[in-house]
């Protein structure tokens, strides 16, 4: 393989990183070349001793992506980091993937519990007639307010557990990155 | 070797080289691989992510020939995450060689 072959399969293969960043990295690559030429090398030697374009590319992905999902947090750029993460082996797929699909998705329906029961001294007051709790002996005001409260508290814990949980995650995609096979 | 040894070893060998002295890829792929072998293509992605982490900060440089060079340099948090990393890597290669001296005085 000579400098044209490397860097052109190095260039399909990186699709979909930005073009600003793919820029830098091909650049990284082309200074290699020119810098190995000059030292009396060829370009077979070069591309052979930087090894198999298509596997430093998923290195390249995955590492790109987590340092992504650091500096811009967001459900969106976790999953990318995920699946970057994950296509580097199955085993992954299965161990990662799924259980932060489970976790996401309870912490979400947590979330509707909170946003309901601080709704409801509002719905009440909105619907007079239409919303009824069952209150017992307990005055139905006192219900309602607790019901405010507790949703209150648990919206305050779910977002310290969802700060929590999104360190927690890209600390362990980043373990992966280094543990995982895939030169 | 095993890549999963060789990628944590590599990292050891940019944090020892660049404590030293600042120096561009091409520079420390060929120190590395003069004393192991690796695939050179692989420092790039590493030294991205760690200069990303806040380990290290580039900087351009002319050059007699050639493209302009973009060099490494190690920072304050990079020297402190270089001890550490060289303090564990001193104990496991201490902890490895006693333990394979054990084995063979046994045999």
């Amino acid at each position: 393989m000579n400098k044209k072959e490397f860097l052109e399969k190095l260039d399909k293969a990186l699709i979909g990183i930005p073009k600003d960043e793919k820029k830098e990295v091909m650049r990284d690559y082309e200074d290699h070349f020119s810098i190995g030429s000059e030292k009396g090398r060829t370009e077979e030697e070069i591309a052979k001793s930087l090894g198999d374009p298509a596997s430093l590319v998923k290195t390249i992905k995955a590492e790109y992506t987590i340092t992504r999902a650091k500096r811009e947090p967001g459900i969106k750029n976790i999953f990318r980091a995920t699946i970057a993460v994950a296509g580097l082996g199955l085993f992954n797929l299965i161990f990662v993937l799924i259980p932060l699909i489970i976790a996401v998705e309870l912490l979400f329906a947590a979330y509707i519990v909170a946003v309901v029961f601080i709704a409801v001294p509002f719905l009440m007051l909105a619907y007079p007639t239409s919303v009824s709790i069952l209150s017992g002996d307990t005055p139905t005001w006192m219900v309602v307010a607790g019901l405010h409260i507790i949703g209150d508290v648990l919206l305050v814990v779910l977002l310290y557990l969802t700060k929590g949980f999104y360190r927690l995650i890209l600390a362990y995609l980043q373990m992966n990155i280094k543990i995982i096979k895939g030169e | 070797m095993n890549i999963q040894i060789k990628k944590g070893v590599i990292e050891v060998c940019v944090f020892a080289i660049l404590s030293k002295k600042d120096c561009y890829g091409y520079e420390l792929a060929e120190t590395i691989s003069s004393h192991i072998e690796i695939s050179e293509g692989t420092i790039y992605p590493l030294l991205r992510r760690l200069t990303k982490e806040g380990y290290f900060t580039t900087y351009l440089r002319e050059s007699s020939e050639g493209p302009p060079r973009k060099y490494y340099k190690i920072t304050g948090q990079g020297i402190e995450y270089k001890k550490s990393l060289l303090k564990d890597w001193n104990d496991l290669t201490k902890g490895v060689i006693e333990l394979i001296e054990e084995c063979e005085r046994d045999e």
